[in-house]
């Protein structure tokens, strides 16, 4: 009798070598969670099954979370996705993480091959590593209204998004510049830290380039305002050909054109040349660029201040307030004969 | 028929008895194949971990003479085996997580086998 008994518990313990704890079926997709706590009441989305099963997900279409769920006539609070969740959902197209989420686990959508939306709780989320790895169709993201701070690497594999907007408590961006289609940054109108002024992101005066988008493309006309190009803003967008520069630029580096294959022009508006660099005599006016051919337009009045202030010798510079040598090499120097004054 | 009433009783005993038996036999059997399985998944594990180590030290490499834009390219390549591997070090954790189970089946079965 008791070997029996202990065979039945067995039978029933051996439910626990899957990862999920209940089901629930919202919309008639099933949706499989575990229990985290059961003092707490609290649940996480997880994957069917065991992680060692050779089955496809079964995740599909738009799935909007619930934040909270009944079970044995409990109710239990939605409070992460787990690990792993939905990695490989390739029909998963959309989801919706409801307030009260705080944390998506490593590699929770690895591999959603059609994921395209995404929309986060407003609060503050932790999100694991290669959280959305694998995930080349993610194009609208809704970020959170409460959030202060983002960091863009955790979309960096999407290849098609073009657009994001910065809700309004966010302070601080990081790595907008892994997001290699971006074309496009807008900025909630509520925002009092950053602005968007033709995609572009700038601080709330616009007197600050933060950062062009790295698939922005055509030409950068800088706010009339604009008096400092943070290094790196207008680094790696490989589709810009003009860059115009406001007449109250203050701040420049020399390295800010470096790399930007596709620069065909810069356009000063400044009376006087902004000093870009530091050589063995001080600040000097100094630019690098990607192709010696490019054009440099001045004011008519300024082309022979701006003429005779253009660095053309190579060497070691540093940016101002830099400490860091870099070799400007020949090739990387425009001409003055490439310098034309407009009115 | 005493006789006959008391074979019939001892078939019946071992009727139930024998599945019960069989099972526990099994059981003993899936305990073997769940240390076989933990041993092997704690194996890759280690593979894994090194592998991991020597491809997170190649991780944001510079090399002089490549170009920036090689370079990246190469840094993000990096970047996704380092994730593939973290991905695949995360699947090995989670399947041992779930041999644990068996494990407290098994503990279970030896308590209620004890108090008999």
């Amino acid at each position: 009798m008791k070997k029996l008994f202990s065979l039945f518990v067995l039978l029933l313990l051996s439910g626990a070598l899957y990862a999920q704890d209940l089901v629930v079926t919202l919309n008639g997709q099933k949706v499989y969670f575990n229990i985290l706590s059961e003092k707490d009441k609290s649940v996480g989305v997880t994957y069917f099954g065991s992680i060692t099963d050779d089955v496809q997900s079964e995740y599909s279409g738009e799935i909007s979370l619930p934040s909270k769920i009944r079970h044995n006539g409990e109710i239990y609070n939605v409070v992460s996705i787990g690990s792993k969740a939905f990695s490989g959902a390739d029909k998963l197209t959309g989801i919706v993480i409801p307030m009260g989420i705080t944390k998506i686990g490593a590699f929770a959508f690895e591999g959603c091959t059609s994921l395209s939306k995404i929309v986060f709780p407003s609060n503050n989320i932790e999100i694991g590593e290669g959280a959305f790895f694998k995930c080349p169709n993610i194009q609208h993201i809704t970020l959170g209204g409460e959030w202060n701070e983002i960091n863009l690497a955790v979309f960096r594999w999407s290849d098609k998004l073009e657009s994001i907007t910065i809700p309004a408590k966010v302070t601080k961006v990081i790595n907008a510049k892994k997001l290699m289609h971006l074309k496009e940054i807008n900025v909630d109108v509520n925002n009092n830290y950053f602005a968007s002024i033709d995609g572009l992101l700038y601080d709330k005066c616009g007197e600050t380039l933060y950062c062009c988008p790295r698939a922005y493309s055509g030409n950068v006309v800088l706010n009339s305002s604009t008096k400092v190009v943070t290094p790196g803003a207008l680094s790696d967008c490989y589709g810009v050909s003009k860059v115009v520069l406001s007449d109250s630029l203050e701040t420049l580096s020399f390295r800010e054109f470096a790399r930007l294959k596709s620069l065909n022009e810069i356009e000063f508006k400044g009376v006087m040349p902004v000093m870009t660099a530091l050589d063995a005599s001080g600040e000097c006016f100094l630019l690098q660029v990607a192709n010696q051919d490019l054009i440099i337009t001045v004011p008519k009045g300024s082309l022979k201040l701006y003429k005779k202030s253009l660095i053309q010798k190579p060497g070691e510079y540093k940016e101002i307030g830099g400490d860091i040598p870099y070799l400007v090499n020949q090739d990387a120097l425009p001409s003055v004969k490439s310098m034309y004054g407009i009115k | 028929m005493k006789n006959i009433n008391k074979i019939f009783a001892v078939l019946m005993v071992m009727l139930v008895s024998f599945p019960a038996i069989a099972q526990l036999d099994n059981q003993g059997s899936q305990d073997v194949n769940s240390t076989v399985k933990i041993k092997e998944l704690n194996q890759r594990k280690a593979e894994l971990e090194r592998e991991l180590a020597i491809a997170e030290s190649k991780r944001n490499m510079s090399e002089s003479g490549v170009a920036y834009d090689t370079q990246e390219l190469l840094n993000i390549r990096q970047d996704s085996i380092c994730l593939e591997l973290r991905s695949e070090l995360l699947e090995v954790e989670l399947a041992l997580k779930e041999q644990i189970p068996s494990k407290n089946i098994n503990s279970l079965i030896e308590v209620l086998n004890n108090k008999k």
